[in-house]
Order: C-alpha cells, then sequence, then structure tokens
C-alpha cells in the first residue's frame, strides 16, 4: 500500500470522529453520575433514565412523535408509490415540472414552509394548530423523499419485467401486485422507515404548527433552556439517536438487498 | 404508450400532486399574497400594498456591520440577510472542502465494507437535527464538555467564553450538521467515473496529479455542485442552530422570521422578507450556475 | 396469402414528431419462421412491440388468427414474446418465472404444474427449476425465456434479438436449437435481428426493414439473389456495382456499356429496362473468378491488379483495382486448389464473371 493511501485512511477517521464525536457525548453524559454535562465523569448510574420515564408530559411529547411519525410514513409512502409508478412508467405530461414542483421541499429553507403553512392554517382555513396540522407540514416534507426513494428503486429494474408480465396475460393490477410491487418492496420499506424518522426528527415546522401537544423535538427545545432538565433530556436524546441508527442501518440493509442498485450510495 | 396511459399516469399522480399542492403550492401563494399586506396593531389590513417591500428599501441612517454602511431606515433584515449568506457560504465552502477528500477515499479506496461506510455517513443526516446542533452545545457550552475537560486538566483556570454564542461557533455547527449530507453526491459523481477513462489518461501521459485536475475534478463536478447547493441554500434559512449555539451575535436572518411571526406580531413584513430571502438565494443560485456553465457541463457529463 | 395467421395493413406508428413505422403491409403465414431483418432504429422492434400489444399503431389494422387486435391489450392476444433481456423475474424461481402465465389460462394446479415441467424438460432446464435468476447464465435464461412464453402456448412466438446476448459459439448452438423447437412446436415464429447471417440461417422469410419501412420480403435465397434495391443488396452480403448505362435488352439480360470495363451483362430480374437508364451491374464477390490469365475479349471481363489479400483459412478475400472504378472490386474465392493463384499486391490479373450472375440494380 502507498503512503498517499495512509494519508486518506487517517483523514477519513478523523472524518468519522468529528462526525460522531459531539453526538456521542450524549450518551456519554447520560450515564454520568452528575447534573451537568462537564468533565470529570462522576461515575456510572442509569438514574438519569428513571427521570426521564416518570417524566409524564416527556412521555407525552414521545408519544405524540410516535404516532404522527407512523401516520405520516404510511400516509406519505401510500402517495409517492403511485406517483413514483406515474413518473418512471407512464408519459405524463409535464411529468418533469411536476417533478421538480414536487422536489421544492428539499431546497427552500424549511422556515419559509413553516411560516407558509402557519399563515394558510391560521388566516386562511381559520384551524386551531394541532398535531393534525404537524402531521400536514411533516407530509409535504417526507412525499418528496419517498419519491427519491421508489423513483430510484423503479428506475433500477428493467422495465420489459412489467411488459412480461403483460405480455402473459397479467392484467395492470395483476402485474402490480406480482411484478412491481414485489420488486418495489425494499424501497417501499426503507421509504417507510425514513419518512417515519424525518417525521420524528423534524423540529422546525412542528416548532411553528405545533399546538397544545408538542411533539418530541419541539419538548426537547423548551426544556434546552432549563439546565435542571438537562440530565434526563441527554437520556432521551441518547435513546432518540440510538433508536435513528438503529432504524437507518435497517432502511439501508433492506435497500441494498434484492437487486443491486445501480447507483451506489444516493438516498 | 397512448394517451389512455397518460390518463393512468396523471390519476397516479394525482393524489401526491394535490397534497403538495395543498401543503407546498398554497403556502407559498399564501406567503406572497400576506406579504402585500399590512399589520397594524392586531389587525391585518388587507388592502393591496407594496408598503412592506418598500420599508425594506427605504434609506434611512442605517448602521455600519463589520466595516459595511447598511444606509437602511430599518436596516436589521438586511444586516441579517448579508450575515446569513456570508455565514452559509463560509459553512458550505468548509463542508465542501472538508467532505471532498472523504468522498474521494470513499469512491477511490475503500474496496471492502464500503456499505459500511456509507451507513457510517448516513446514520448523522438521519438523527436529529436538533440533538446534533444540542450536542455542540455540549461540546463547546461556558460549562461544556471542552471548558470542564480543560479545568480538569489543569490547562485552564477559568472557562473559556468565547467558544459558544458566536457567528464561528453557528458555523461549526452547520459545518458539521451538513457535511454528512454532502459526501454522498460528491462521491456519487465520482464512482460514476469510468476507470478506463483514468488509465486511459495515464496511457496519454497525465502524471496523477495532472490525471486528477484533468478528468477526476472536471468529472465529478455535477455531484461536487449539487452538494454545495443542497447546503447553502437551506443553511441561510436555518432557524435552529443560531438560537442555540448563536447567541445574541449569532442570529440569522431565519430567527428574524421566527419572530416577527411569533413574537413581534408582524407577519405581513415576515412574509415579505420571506420572499425577499427566496429570491435573492434563487437569484444568487442561478447566478452561479450561470457563472460556471452549469448547462453546458450537464449537458457534456450527463 | 390464404388464411395467414398474421396481417398487418398500412400500419404507422409515431413517437411524438419521430416516425417510427410508415404503412407496413403485409402477411405471415401459419408455421412460418419469420424474421425483421434491419439495423437498429429500423423500426423492427416497434413493429414487434406491435405484435405484441406492448405499443399501439398510430394508424392501421393488424388482424391475428383472423381477429382484429384493436383495442386488445398484451395480455389478451395469442402472442408471447422472448424479450431482448429475457426479462426473467428476479424475485421468482425458475419454476415460478415459466408458470407465470398459466394462471390466467383457467388450468387446474396439477395440468399447470405438469404442462410447466414439460416446458422445463422442452427447454433442457431439467434440475434447475428451483434456482432463481441470478443464478442461470446468459443461456439458461434464454431457455426460461422461451419456456415461459411457449408454456402459454401463443399462436404466435414474438423474439426480440433473443441472440444478441450470448457469445459467438453459444449463438451458434442456440440458432440451432431455435430451427429445431419451431419445427417441434410448429407455431409462428416472429423473429428480430440485425445480424443478416442470422436471419439468412433461421428463417423461411425475411422483411428487411430500413427508416420504417419495409424493402423487400423474401426466402434468403431470393433476398440475396434477387435483392430489389441497392439497400437490400448492400444489407444482405457483400455487393460490387459496376455504374453502367443500358445499351439494350436481349431477352432476360440486360447489356450495358459506357462503362470503363467494356460491355457487360446481367439480369433483368423482371426489372424493365429502356436504353439509357443509369443502372448499377451487380455482382457478388464469391461470383467473380479471379485468374492470372491475361484479359480476354467480350463482356464480363475486367483487367485489374490485386490491391490487398486477406487469407481467412477456408477462403481467400480479394481486393481488387480497376482502371476506372474509385472502389476496388471484392472477390471471394474458396481455398479449394492453391495452383496458380496470385498471391501478392501488385499482381495483374483478370476478373470475369458469367452474366447469369450479374442483376441490374436501379442507381
Amino acid at each position: 500500500m502507498t503512503k498517499r493511501f495512509d494519508l486518506l485512511f487517517v483523514y477519513a477517521v478523523f472524518f468519522v470522529l468529528f462526525l460522531y464525536g459531539p453526538m456521542l457525548l450524549m450518551p456519554l453524559f447520560s450515564l454520568n453520575d452528575g447534573n451537568f454535562a462537564t468533565f470529570p465523569l462522576k461515575g456510572f448510574t442509569l438514574r438519569h433514565y428513571g427521570e426521564m420515564a416518570a417524566n409524564t408530559s416527556m412521555m407525552t411529547a414521545l408519544k405524540n412523535s410516535l404516532i404522527v411519525g407512523i401516520c405520516v410514513s404510511i400516509t406519505s409512502t401510500a402517495l409517492a408509490l403511485p406517483a413514483a409508478l406515474a413518473l418512471t412508467r407512464y408519459r405524463v405530461p409535464g411529468g418533469g415540472a411536476i417533478l421538480s414542483f414536487m422536489m421544492l421541499p428539499l431546497v427552500v429553507p424549511s422556515i419559509v414552509l413553516a411560516v407558509g403553512l402557519l399563515v394558510v392554517i391560521l388566516r386562511i382555513l381559520g384551524l386551531p394548530l394541532s398535531l393534525w396540522t404537524v402531521a400536514a407540514g411533516h407530509l409535504m416534507l417526507c412525499i418528496p423523499f419517498g419519491m427519491t426513494v421508489l423513483m430510484s428503486r423503479l428506475e433500477g429494474f428493467d422495465k420489459s419485467l412489467e411488459e412480461a408480465s403483460r405480455d402473459l396475460g397479467a392484467g395492470g393490477w395483476s402485474t402490480f401486485r406480482r411484478v412491481t410491487l414485489p420488486l418495489a418492496a425494499p424501497g417501499v420499506i426503507s421509504s417507510l422507515l425514513l419518512c417515519f424518522i424525518i417525521s420524528f426528527d423534524e423540529f422546525v415546522i412542528s416548532f411553528f404548527l405545533t399546538g397544545t401537544d408538542s411533539t418530541l423535538p419541539v419538548f426537547l427545545f423548551s426544556q434546552l433552556r432549563f439546565p435542571n432538565k438537562l440530565p434526563g433530556t441527554l437520556a432521551l436524546g441518547s435513546l432518540i439517536l440510538v433508536g435513528s441508527a438503529v432504524l437507518v442501518i435497517l432502511a439501508e440493509i433492506v435497500r441494498k438487498r434484492g437487486v443491486a442498485s445501480d447507483n451506489p450510495g444516493d438516498l | 404508450m397512448s394517451a389512455g396511459s397518460a390518463r393512468t399516469g396523471l390519476s397516479l399522480l394525482s393524489p401526491a400532486f394535490l397534497v403538495m399542492a395543498a401543503t407546498l403550492l398554497a403556502p407559498v401563494v399564501a406567503l406572497v399574497v400576506m406579504s402585500f399586506w399590512t399589520q397594524s396593531g392586531f389587525e391585518i389590513d388587507r388592502t393591496f400594498t407594496l408598503d412592506n417591500y418598500a420599508r425594506l428599501g427605504e434609506p434611512g441612517e442605517g448602521v455600519v456591520w463589520y466595516g459595511i454602511r447598511f444606509p437602511f431606515a430599518y436596516p436589521v433584515p438586511a444586516v441579517l440577510m448579508v450575515k446569513s449568506l456570508a455565514m452559509s457560504l463560509m459553512a458550505t465552502i468548509c463542508v465542501i472542502g472538508v467532505a471532498w477528500p472523504m468522498a474521494y477515499f470513499l469512491a477511490f479506496r475503500v474496496t471492502r465494507y464500503k456499505a459500511m461506510w456509507i451507513i457510517l455517513l448516513t446514520i448523522p443526516f438521519w438523527t436529529s437535527y436538533l440533538l446534533r446542533v444540542f450536542s455542540w452545545k455540549i461540546v463547546l457550552g461556558f460549562n461544556g464538555a471542552i471548558n470542564s475537560g480543560l479545568q480538569w486538566l489543569g490547562l485552564i483556570r477559568e472557562p473559556l467564553e468565547f467558544l459558544l454564542y458566536n457567528p464561528i461557533a453557528v458555523m461549526i455547527t452547520l459545518a458539521h450538521s451538513w457535511i454528512a449530507f454532502s459526501v454522498l453526491p460528491i462521491y456519487v459523481s465520482l464512482e460514476k467515473i469510468d476507470r478506463s477513462l483514468l488509465e486511459a489518461a495515464s496511457d496519454l501521459g497525465d502524471s496523477k496529479w495532472a490525471r486528477f485536475r484533468r478528468i477526476t475534478l472536471p468529472l465529478s463536478m455535477p455531484g461536487t455542485i449539487a452538494a454545495t447547493l443542497l447546503i447553502f441554500i437551506p443553511t441561510v434559512g436555518d432557524y435552529v442552530t443560531p438560537t442555540l449555539v448563536g447567541g445574541p451575535g449569532g442570529t440569522m436572518v431565519g430567527s428574524l422570521v421566527q419572530q416577527l411571526f411569533l413574537k413581534q406580531n408582524d407577519a405581513p413584513m415576515g412574509a415579505a422578507i420571506s420572499i425577499v430571502m427566496m429570491l435573492i438565494i434563487a437569484a444568487l443560485v442561478g447566478l452561479f450556475l450561470w457563472a460556471i456553465g452549469y448547462g453546458r457541463m450537464r449537458k457534456r457529463i450527463g | 396469402m390464404d388464411d395467414p395467421i398474421i396481417r398487418l395493413q398500412g400500419i404507422a406508428k409515431q413517437f411524438g414528431t419521430f416516425v417510427a413505422l410508415r404503412d407496413i403491409s403485409f402477411d405471415i403465414g401459419r408455421g412460418e419462421f419469420f424474421s425483421l431483418l434491419g439495423a437498429s432504429g429500423c423500426g423492427k422492434t416497434t413493429l414487434l412491440r406491435i405484435l405484441a400489444g406492448i405499443e399501439q399503431p398510430s394508424k392501421g389494422d393488424l388482424t391475428i388468427d383472423g381477429k382484429s387486435m384493436a383495442g386488445v391489450p398484451a395480455n389478451r392476444r395469442p402472442t408471447n414474446m422472448v424479450f431482448q433481456s429475457y426479462a426473467i423475474f428476479p424475485h421468482l424461481t425458475v419454476r415460478e418465472n415459466i408458470g407465470y402465465g398459466l394462471v390466467y389460462q383457467n388450468l387446474s394446479k396439477a395440468e399447470a404444474a405438469a404442462r410447466t415441467e414439460e416446458a422445463i424438460e422442452l427447454v433442457k432446464l431439467t434440475g434447475l427449476s428451483d434456482r432463481s435468476a441470478h443464478q442461470l447464465s446468459g443461456g439458461q435464461r434464454q431457455r426460461v425465456a422461451l419456456a415461459r412464453a411457449l408454456v402459454c402456448r401463443p399462436k404466435v412466438l414474438l423474439l426480440d434479438e433473443p441472440l444478441s446476448a450470448l457469445d459467438k459459439k453459444l449463438r451458434e448452438e442456440m440458432q440451432q436449437e431455435l430451427r429445431s423447437l419451431q419445427r417441434t412446436v410448429g407455431i409462428t415464429f416472429v423473429f428480430v435481428t440485425h445480424d443478416q447471417e442470422e436471419a439468412l440461417t433461421l428463417s423461411d422469410r425475411i422483411a428487411v426493414m430500413s427508416g420504417g419501412k419495409v424493402l423487400q420480403i423474401d426466402t434468403p435465397q431470393g433476398l440475396y439473389e434477387r435483392p430489389n434495391c441497392l439497400e437490400v443488396a448492400g444489407f444482405v452480403g457483400t455487393m460490387n456495382l459496376f455504374p453502367a448505362t443500358v445499351s439494350g435488352a436481349d431477352g432476360s439480360c440486360a447489356v450495358a456499356n459506357g462503362t470503363s470495363i467494356g460491355e457487360l451483362r446481367g439480369r433483368l430480374n423482371d426489372r424493365p429496362v429502356t436504353a439509357g437508364d443509369a443502372i448499377y451491374m451487380a455482382v457478388r464477390p464469391e461470383k467473380i473468378a479471379i485468374d492470372a490469365a491475361p484479359h480476354k475479349a467480350g463482356p464480363n471481363c475486367a483487367a485489374g491488379r490485386i490491391a490487398s489479400v486477406s487469407y481467412l483459412g477456408d477462403r481467400s478475400h480479394y481486393l481488387v483495382d480497376v482502371a476506372g472504378l474509385e472502389e476496388p472490386v471484392a472477390v471471394y474465392r474458396t481455398n479449394l486448389a492453391r495452383q496458380g493463384l496470385p498471391e501478392t499486391a501488385g499482381t495483374e490479373v483478370t476478373l470475369s464473371w458469367d452474366e447469369t450472375s450479374a442483376m441490374v440494380l436501379p442507381r
């Protein structure tokens, strides 16, 4: 191996350390027997996790986030799948423009989307803010991600598979059920998981659209100002980090299985 | 395909499109409309007027910020806008500079466990943005890990105050939050490069460095540019990072919009600032793409 | 043709502004091995996909087995297709792939299973039936694709360049197998290819296509010996072209003068000519005799100088420069007896051919 290899490898290791270092402090301090996130470490304890579980408003926020996340992930995947099919399998007039429009949330700062939604909900529709309004905002954010995942999956396999199915006697629905859906399944599963994570972690839109029931990130944000609430926050933050990591790994494994993707590393 | 299949396609597309129209198009339109209204006390005056925009451009005494003069009667938005652009530009440059070698390593050096490396870089992107930003507060804070660690080691007596609540902290945090996201597009464009092109370049006499400059770098441009835009655009309007680690000196235009909507109760002005922000970002992006000849590049590299 | 299996009448197809097919009309007989031959982009695959019902024609009528196919979708047609990519379902085993279409044929489970096994045997895949698609070689995938289509007992089997992904040796083997398979099952095969040799080997009849039109439909021999235009002559085999002007006709034979190599005679192939017409006299390279003897007087005879010789084992290819011709004349000669053959470039030679070996093509 050349010297250049070593240098780049060292660089990559530092890169990963930089990436993970700050985040790993959270689980570290959450297990530390102290009330502040400071060195030196004082000793191992699980009491912060106990405090977290005893905090009912935190648990309510967690429950709210789970409900919103699950509903949003299912709805947005259910909407994104037919849309992805339409754009990859049918000649839709103006399809390119429609796709660019639907991908806008990926590039528009979320604060703009958030205040825009706020105006529509409060001033035009006159609806009260609730978990429903949060879910609507998340839906807008998740559909483009779901479509990206599903379209790259649908483009990853040969269109003649579906033609072959039609040719062998299967109708439109039968072809979808017997060929398209099984082949798109890894994409559907990773879309469900990723949409859940996006919704579960989303802060800015939730912050603007949340009513009396807050989601977990909004609750956490309100806690971050109070130093005496820090340990419980660290415990919950650590659990969320671990949970998200597990879901991402699952999503990646599912997506990599089956027919290998032609475009490595895309989202 | 026949006309019937276009109909089927449209009917498959329409549910998702209608939801997006209601949750994306309607808010943007509403924002535009609202920016032409004005706030008077607790009421909103719905007569069409350009007052909000006029106020943003109204000349006045102004302020001087970092040696730049802002001669406006209401200079806060302009100052924050320029500051936001400068900070995200710096953060973007740092991110691309740091992420590029990593993407190169991933594409050209990693042969085994490639999937593992990719997952390792993907996880941080998907884990809560709020928590990532918050973890920097733990690192840099007055009672944070660096200060308490250095004190513990006896290197300093008093906590260093300059770590948190300043533009540098905002930039470091922004860079950290977006860095994983930028590796992947660059990596994809590097991975797509046909290895025989590199062999051909060597065969035609290029040294390793010349080959990198003449083949690898130009062919990676689509991914690098995509990464640049994907980081620059959202960070300009970021709200979480400046609020948590920026302090009074680190506020950005997103914080102003938030305040106008939720605290100062001047939603029309907030809407106008949002619109102007989007227009400025779009203009800068367009200018950037035009300046580097992105259209031609796309056609050639694909 | 009486009672054809396929009848195409005025079929045309447009994609946006691009005209893929224009006014195609012909019949395909029952039990025929019929090939669509042409370079890529000539419309042959589009025509096949119209037969399958995957594409709809913009104009014209298609009848299969006496029934109009207007508005009949792919899944209700008595045709099945072998795709160029084979389109083997990657999430199913070989057996599940082959049994895929039988679900729609109102068979009992036992009947369907029996037919699947029969088809597996027919294409010699016994023992591989529980494998999945990615465990198969190219040749095996092709057999699965064939079995999967044939097991549905179509009236017409459509094949889209099924051999193009195979290497040369396997391709030649599969050609033989395809031909014998077609005789065994006795149904009509419509075969798309860009490989003229493959088309000549396999087909009963061939339609040569170019620019969305059918240029000529004929037996392999007919296409080779009596091409109706320059394009067909050039696409099927190699052709030497001598520009000439008609001076008269002598029965079924045209006489042409005004060339740099004297009088030329060739078959008219029922093409009427009048004196003064500008034509090509066309001669296949293997029909030209090459020898070292000096130039004789008389028609269809030219003196030249060897420009290059390629030795191919069973035969040699010569390129001969003839004074007054822009292109060198190609001559193929089997290496039966080698004595007296000029072998080096620059040798003076005489070319001659029979008047029945030459033909008139419009210029």
